[in-house]
């Protein structure tokens, strides 16, 4: 075996990054649990995922709007 | 402990703005390293349309750790001149280059997208930058925000891992790589609107804090210019603490690539676990990730980091001998599954609790000018720990048809790596421990 053969065995286990089976441990787990179809557990962690940059950016948003109407100077018609 | 959002003397009412480049890098880092680590469900689809043999797709994984580890070092140093621009194109490069996967018609394709475009890319985008950009944010709160976006790379693979697997039997592999590549692209206007290269821009300081040392928790002297203060991390290597930390990192690198690549084999071959058992026990190992990393970096932000550094060696050092020992010694409880299962949950927990204390321990100790580049040559040491564990691994199992003698090699090196990490002198090199009372920090 030359260097470079061995080098890329090593490395080789590492871009298998997940076991196979741990994959299937994980399906099979999925799929006891929740006996759901694909495009439902699809659905759900795709909105799990998407919710997360959603959710900061509105938190922000949020965060904003309050810290301008605390800032803001009460207008000449605004009750003291 | 202190509320995280806000610190006695914070500087504006509200949530701190360091708490969304938090968010941000935690999920930059879930998409990219999730996505990465989906790259296993590939290869069977893969292969079969294309013919090709699985070692196939296993040289372009090699190619990419390769790259992956050995850019990390110049991206670093990259980042440590260019700032967050530098995380933010290469996500972008690392999304367009995922969802150009689908178009692979070749292997070469295949290698050099994946194995070096997307590989380099990941490097400029990784959880090393993103750590050192969060070190500029946060200085009494470091470790806890460094453990949190760590547990988000661990969170990555969990979320990511499923969703490929059922959209894969859902569609096709094609439409699959697509899916990741526009996931992490999600991650790109997020990191432009929130990732800014520190506080000062904002007109904020480090926390959120208003002027003047924060004088709890050992605050004090955070504001001051660390002893070893570099920009240059040639400079940091003529020094003995970032070997202290360095050397127990190769071992850190060693001792979960073993895990990673034979645990299962193992748990099968000299325990007689079944495959799916295996697989089970390795995925509870993967779930402690996260609740270890976040843990150990919110209590290195109360205690000597360098004293918690040493326990996580050497509490996964007693998990290996805890798995190893009670068979050889003939303890019927702990040879069996329930021996099996205690060390996945310790070592689990153990497993990148390493990262937030490291780096933030370097950066307490070297400061932030170069922090990019010495983090990235740490994690050389740790990925070259990781090859040659791996190798060496296989190759004992061949010679003695067991783990035991490499597994037990590698829980003795952890103990040494406890001794290195103890051995660091925080007091004198950290910042943490400048101009302040002896007694700041509870155990040392």
């Amino acid at each position: 075996m030359t260097a470079w053969a061995i080098v890329m065995s090593v490395a080789g286990h590492h871009g298998e990054a997940a076991d196979p089976d741990l994959l299937e441990w994980i399906k099979g787990f999925l799929d006891h649990a929740f006996d759901p179809g694909a495009w439902t557990v699809v659905a759900v962690l795709g909105l799990l995922i998407v919710s997360i940059p959603v959710g900061i950016s509105a938190f922000y948003l949020l965060q904003q709007r309050r810290a301008s109407r605390r800032t803001d100077p009460p207008g000449p018609n605004d009750d003291p | 402990m202190q509320p995280l959002t806000s610190s006695p003397n914070n500087a504006s009412p509200g949530i701190y703005y360091g708490w969304y480049v938090v968010a941000t890098c935690f999920f930059i880092a879930m998409v990219t390293t999730g996505a990465r680590g989906a790259m296993g469900i590939f290869v069977i689809p893969m292969s079969e349309e294309f013919e090709w043999n699985r070692s196939t797709i296993s040289i372009a994984g090699a190619l990419g750790t390769l790259f992956n580890g050995m850019a990390q070092p110049f991206f670093g140093r990259w980042f440590d001149r260019h700032g967050s621009r530098v995380i933010i194109i290469n996500l972008v490069i690392v999304a367009l280059g995922t969802a150009l996967l689908s178009l692979t018609f070749h292997y070469l394709f295949l290698m050099f997208l994946f194995g070096v475009v997307t590989s380099m890319a990941l490097s400029g985008a990784s959880l090393n930058n993103a750590s050192a950009l969060l070190a500029r944010w946060f200085l009494r709160r470091r470790a806890t925000v460094l453990g949190l976006i760590s547990g988000g790379a661990s969170t990555g693979s969990l979320v990511l891992v499923p969703f490929g697997i059922y959209l894969i039997q859902a569609t096709n592999w094609r439409i699959t790589w697509i899916a990741l590549g526009m996931i992490i692209f999600l991650a790109a206007p997020l990191a432009l609107a929130f990732l800014q290269d520190s506080p000062a821009k904002r007109g904020l300081r480090p926390d959120g804090d208003a002027d003047g040392p924060a004088g709890r928790g050992g605050t004090a002297g955070l504001d001051q210019t660390p002893p070893l203060d570099t920009d240059r991390w040639r400079e940091s290597f003529r020094s003995l603490p970032i070997w202290q930390v360095s050397v127990p990192f190769f071992v850190c690198g060693a001792t979960t690539f073993l895990l990673a690549f034979h645990f299962v084999a193992f748990a099968q071959e000299d325990r007689g676990l079944s495959p799916t058992m295996a697989g089970a026990v390795f995925a509870v190992m993967g779930g402690m990730n996260a609740l270890g990393s976040i843990g150990a970096g919110m209590l290195s932000d109360r205690f000597s980091r360098k004293n918690l550094l040493a326990l996580v060696y050497f509490t996964r050092g007693s998990a290996y001998m805890l798995l190893l020992v009670p068979p050889l010694l003939g303890i019927p409880f702990l040879s069996g599954d329930a021996g099996v299962w205690i060390f996945a949950v310790v070592a689990g927990l153990s497993w990148i609790a390493t990262n937030p204390l490291s780096v933030s321990l370097t950066a307490d100790v070297y400061g932030l000018r170069a922090l990019g580049a010495i983090t990235g040559v740490s994690f050389v040491f740790h990925q070259a720990g990781g090859a040659g564990a791996v190798l060496l691994a296989g190759f004992l199992n061949d010679l003695t048809g067991s783990y035991t003698v490499p597994f037990l090699a590698a829980g003795s090196l952890l103990f040494v790596a406890a001794a290195f990490a103890f051995s660091i002198n925080e007091r004198k090199y950290s910042v943490r421990y400048q101009a302040q009372p002896a007694s700041a920090f509870a155990g040392d």
